[in-house]
C-alpha cells in the first residue's frame, strides 16, 4: 500500500506564494483554504458522542481517527483495524509514533495540530462558561457541517450584516454599537442594542416591551474555535461554543455546544436545532462564495470591496494574513498578547 | 469574393486528390531526430499552407481572443428572450460568468456574476426596483451601469461611486439575447447574416427549438455546422445531412461566409461501392458570422423555395464545451408541414431519451479532420479581427 505525504507535500505548504512576496492586502490576498494554519489544539468531537468505535475527523486533511480503548482517549493517523493490519502512518504532526496529542477538555476530544514538541494543554482556548469536564447533555449538541473553508465560517460569524437577509427573523443590525478588538489571535467582536423590541412570545413572560441585548463573538483565528456569549436584560443568556474545524479546502465540521440559561426546558431542548436552520441558511451563500477565493490560474478576481460594517471581517482577515505570513517563515509561536489559554471572561461578559 | 467554386476548376477546393511532388518528402540523410518531417497534405497543398500544419492548429493559435470573457468582441448569444425572467439566471460565458435577468421595466440585462462585496454570485440574488440585489448581504446594483445603489445598514446614504460591477451590453433580437463581449464600448448590433435573406426583425412563426451542450470547442462546432448543419442537429431531412452532391458555392463578406451546397437528404450506409439506396438531395445554405458563430441555415424545397430557416446561437462555456440554441422558423403554408415533422421529431428524440449531443460532438470531431473552403474562409476572417483588449481592473 502507498502511502502519500511527505515532508515537502505538507499540508500547510499548499501555498506556492513565496514569503518574499509583496505585504498581504485583505481585500485582494485573502485566499481561504490555501494555507492550513499550524500547532493549535482543535475540538474535533463531542467526547459524549465517543465510543470505542473509530471516529475519523480530519484537519487540514491530515487523517486523525479517535476511539477511546479502556477509557482512554487515543487519536491516531490510521484506524485500529488498519493498525492492526500493518499500516502505521507517521507524519511529523504524531513525530513518528502515529498518535497525536490529545486532551479532554470542556466536553471535547482536543487534538495538537502541529509540532508534537510543541503540544501543552495551557494552550487550549478557555471557555469560560462551559465546564471543564464537560458532562452537559446530549441535547446541547449539534453537528452542523458547512461547504466551505473555516476562514469563511469565522468571517460569517463576525459578518452582521448577512442576517438581514439570511436570518430575517433575527434583530436588525442597525442601532447597534459595535466594537471590535483583537490581538496576534483572535479577534473579538462586542455588538450592543439597548431598549430593542422584545418579541410578542416573550413580552408577557418578561414583563417587558424592551430589552437590552448584548453579543459577543471571539474567535481564536488559528484554530477556528469561536466563543459565541449573548445577553439578553432582561432575559435568557445565550453561551455557545462554536468550533469550526477546517477538514477540508471544501468542508468545515462545527461541533457545536449550546447552553441557553433562563428559558424554558422546552426552549433549552429545541434550540440546538436552530444549527440547522441558520446552518442551512448560511451555507447557501458560504458554498457559492468559497470556490471564488481559490487562486486561479490568471489572477483574475478582482479585490473585495468593503463597507464600514465590515470592520470585524476585515480585522480577521489581517490577523489571520499574519498569521500565515508569520508561519510561511517558519514561525509557529504564539505572541505573549495570543496566549489562547488566557482567561477571556471579561473580555466576553464586558464587565 | 467567392473561393471554392467547381465552375471556376478548382478541384482541391472540393477535395479532390491533388498528387502530391515526391520532393515534399524528407531526404534519408535529414538531419534530426529521425523522425521524418509530416508529409504535405492535399488540403495543405491547397490552402498553401506549411506542410503538416492542420487547419486545427491555425485556428486555435490565431484566434484574437480577450476581453472580460477571453473572447473576441462581439454580440454573443447567452440564452432565448423566453428565457430570460426577473428571476435572475447565471450564464457562463466564455471563461467568465455572467447574470441575466429583466428589470421591473423587462428590460434584459446582464452583468458580472460576482458580488464584489463577497464575491457570492448575484444570480442567487433577487430583482427590486432599485437593481438586482444580492443574496447575502443585500447590495443592490443597478442593471444599466452597474453602480451599487443600496447598501442596506447604510440607510438612505447613497454608496461611493466606485462600487459597482460590471454591466455588460445586452441586445435582443429575433428571439436570442446577445451580450457583447468587447471590454469597450459595444460595436453596433449587425442582424447576423442578412446576406442568407433572414431578417432577425421580421417576426415569423417559430415551430421548434432547443438547447444542446456539447463537449467540442466553439470553432470546432461552428466549422461542423458551417459544413454540415443537418447531420450536427439531426435535421438531415430539412437541410440535408448526407454526402455532399453539389457545391459549396461560398461568398465571403466582411463579417462572415455563407455557403451553399446541395446534399444527400439521408445519410444512410452504403453497401460497398453501390450507390445509396436512396438519391434525395437536398439544397441548403448556410450563413455563419466569424466572429460569434451566429449561424442561420436556409432549407429549400427542390424548386428552390426557401421554407424554413434554422437559427443557431453558439455560446462558449469554457474552453471545451459549447451550448447550441437552435430553433427552426417557418412561414407560409408548407411552413405548417415543416412545423409538424419538427415538433415529431423533436417530442420522438426527447422520448427516446436521446439528444442531439452526440452528433454534435461527433460531427465537431469529424471537422478537425477535413478541409472545406468555408471553413478556411472563417480562419481567415478570425484571424483578422480585432484584438479585444483586457478590461482594466
Amino acid at each position: 500500500m502507498t502511502i502519500t505525504g511527505t515532508a515537502t507535500e505538507r499540508p500547510d505548504a499548499r501555498t506556492t506564494v513565496s514569503p518574499e512576496s509583496s505585504p498581504a492586502s485583505g481585500q485582494t490576498d485573502f485566499r481561504p483554504g490555501t494555507f492550513a494554519l499550524r500547532d493549535a489544539w482543535f475540538p474535533v468531537v463531542h467526547t459524549r458522542l465517543m465510543g470505542r468505535r473509530p471516529v475519523l475527523r480530519p484537519i487540514h486533511g491530515q487523517p486523525i481517527y479517535l476511539w477511546r480503548e479502556n477509557g482512554t482517549l487515543k487519536a491516531s493517523e490510521d484506524s485500529p483495524e488498519d493498525r492492526e493490519r500493518g499500516r502505521y502512518r507517521t507524519s511529523e504532526f504524531t513525530a513518528g509514533t502515529g498518535f497525536y496529542p490529545t486532551g479532554e477538555r470542556y466536553g471535547y476530544a482536543w487534538v495538537w495540530y502541529g509540532d508534537p514538541a510543541a503540544a501543552s494543554l495551557d494552550l487550549i482556548p478557555r471557555l469560560p462558561h462551559l465546564p471543564v469536564d464537560g458532562g452537559l447533555p446530549r441535547h446541547f449538541l449539534s453537528n452542523v457541517v458547512f461547504d466551505c473553508g473555516y476562514e469563511l465560517v469565522c468571517d460569517n460569524l463576525l459578518d452582521l450584516s448577512h442576517a438581514d437577509l439570511l436570518h430575517s427573523w433575527q434583530q436588525r443590525v442597525a442601532g447597534s454599537e459595535i466594537t471590535v478588538s483583537s490581538t496576534s489571535e483572535t479577534v473579538t467582536m462586542a455588538r450592543f442594542a439597548r431598549g430593542r423590541p422584545v418579541a410578542k412570545a416573550s413580552s408577557r413572560k418578561l414583563h417587558a416591551d424592551r430589552q437590552d441585548f448584548r453579543m459577543v463573538t471571539l474567535v481564536h483565528v488559528r484554530s477556528g474555535v469561536c466563543v459565541l456569549y449573548g445577553s439578553y436584560e432582561p432575559g435568557m443568556s445565550v453561551r455557545m461554543l462554536h468550533p469550526a474545524n477546517p477538514e477540508s479546502a471544501n468542508r468545515t465540521r462545527t461541533p457545536i455546544t449550546f447552553d441557553l440559561q433562563q428559558v424554558s426546558p422546552l426552549v433549552r431542548h429545541l434550540s440546538p436545532l436552530s444549527g440547522h436552520l441558520i446552518g442551512r441558511q448560511d451555507n447557501w451563500a458560504l458554498s457559492a462564495q468559497n470556490q471564488r477565493y481559490f487562486p486561479t490560474a490568471d489572477g483574475s478576481g478582482g479585490p473585495d470591496l468593503n463597507s464600514r460594517f465590515d470592520i470585524a471581517g476585515l480585522r480577521y482577515r489581517k490577523v489571520y494574513q499574519d498569521l500565515v505570513a508569520r508561519q510561511r517563515l517558519g514561525d509557529y509561536s504564539y505572541l505573549p498578547d495570543g496566549d489562547p489559554g488566557r482567561d477571556v471572561t471579561a473580555e466576553i461578559e464586558g464587565s | 469574393m467567392v473561393i471554392g467554386h467547381p465552375e471556376n476548376g478548382d478541384l482541391a477546393a472540393v477535395g479532390i486528390a491533388v498528387p502530391v511532388p515526391q520532393t515534399a518528402l524528407p531526404a534519408p540523410d535529414q538531419p534530426g531526430d529521425g523522425t521524418p518531417e509530416p508529409l504535405a497534405t492535399t488540403s495543405d497543398a491547397a490552402a498553401g499552407r506549411p506542410p503538416g500544419r492542420g487547419p486545427r492548429g491555425a485556428s486555435a493559435e490565431e484566434v484574437p481572443a480577450g476581453g472580460p470573457f477571453g473572447l473576441v468582441a462581439g454580440w454573443w448569444p447567452v440564452a432565448f428572450s423566453s428565457e430570460i425572467s426577473t428571476s435572475p439566471r447565471g450564464v457562463p460565458l466564455g471563461s467568465g460568468q455572467i447574470v441575466v435577468y429583466r428589470d421591473e421595466d423587462r428590460v434584459a440585462r446582464a452583468l458580472t456574476d460576482r458580488c464584489p462585496h463577497r464575491r457570492v454570485p448575484l444570480s442567487m440574488g433577487t430583482v427590486t426596483s432599485a437593481g438586482l440585489r444580492c443574496g447575502y448581504h443585500g447590495w443592490v446594483f443597478d442593471g444599466a451601469s452597474g453602480r451599487c445603489t443600496v447598501i442596506p445598514d447604510l440607510g438612505p446614504q447613497i454608496p461611493p461611486d466606485r462600487i459597482r460591477v460590471a454591466a455588460h451590453p445586452v441586445v435582443e433580437k429575433g428571439g436570442f439575447v446577445f451580450v457583447w463581449s468587447g471590454s469597450g464600448a459595444p460595436g453596433p448590433f449587425a442582424p447576423p447574416l442578412p446576406l442568407a435573406g433572414w431578417d432577425c426583425a421580421r417576426p415569423k412563426r417559430w415551430v421548434a427549438r432547443g438547447v444542446v451542450e456539447a463537449r467540442a470547442p466553439h470553432t470546432e462546432l461552428a466549422h461542423a455546422l458551417v459544413v454540415n448543419p443537418g447531420a450536427a442537429l439531426g435535421l438531415g431531412w430539412l437541410l440535408g445531412g448526407g454526402d455532399e452532391m453539389l457545391g459549396p458555392h461560398v461568398v465571403v463578406d466582411g463579417a462572415g461566409v455563407v455557403a451553399r451546397r446541395s446534399r444527400l437528404t439521408w445519410s444512410l450506409p452504403r453497401r460497398r461501392t453501390y450507390d445509396p439506396v436512396s438519391k434525395r438531395t437536398t439544397a441548403a445554405t448556410v450563413a455563419m458570422t466569424a466572429a460569434t458563430g451566429m449561424t442561420v441555415a436556409v432549407a429549400e424545397t427542390p424548386a428552390g423555395r426557401e421554407v424554413a430557416w434554422v437559427v443557431i446561437g453558439l455560446t462558449p462555456v469554457g474552453a471545451y464545451r459549447t451550448r447550441v440554441r437552435w430553433r427552426v422558423e417557418t412561414r407560409g403554408v408548407g411552413g405548417r408541414l415543416v412545423a409538424a415533422i419538427c415538433c415529431l421529431t423533436a417530442a420522438g428524440r426527447l422520448s427516446a431519451g436521446r439528444g442531439t449531443a452526440h452528433k454534435l460532438e461527433t460531427a465537431a470531431d469529424a471537422s478537425c479532420g477535413g478541409w472545406d473552403p468555408a471553413v478556411e474562409a472563417l480562419r481567415e476572417l478570425r484571424a483578422g479581427l480585432p484584438v479585444n483588449p483586457a478590461p482594466r481592473r
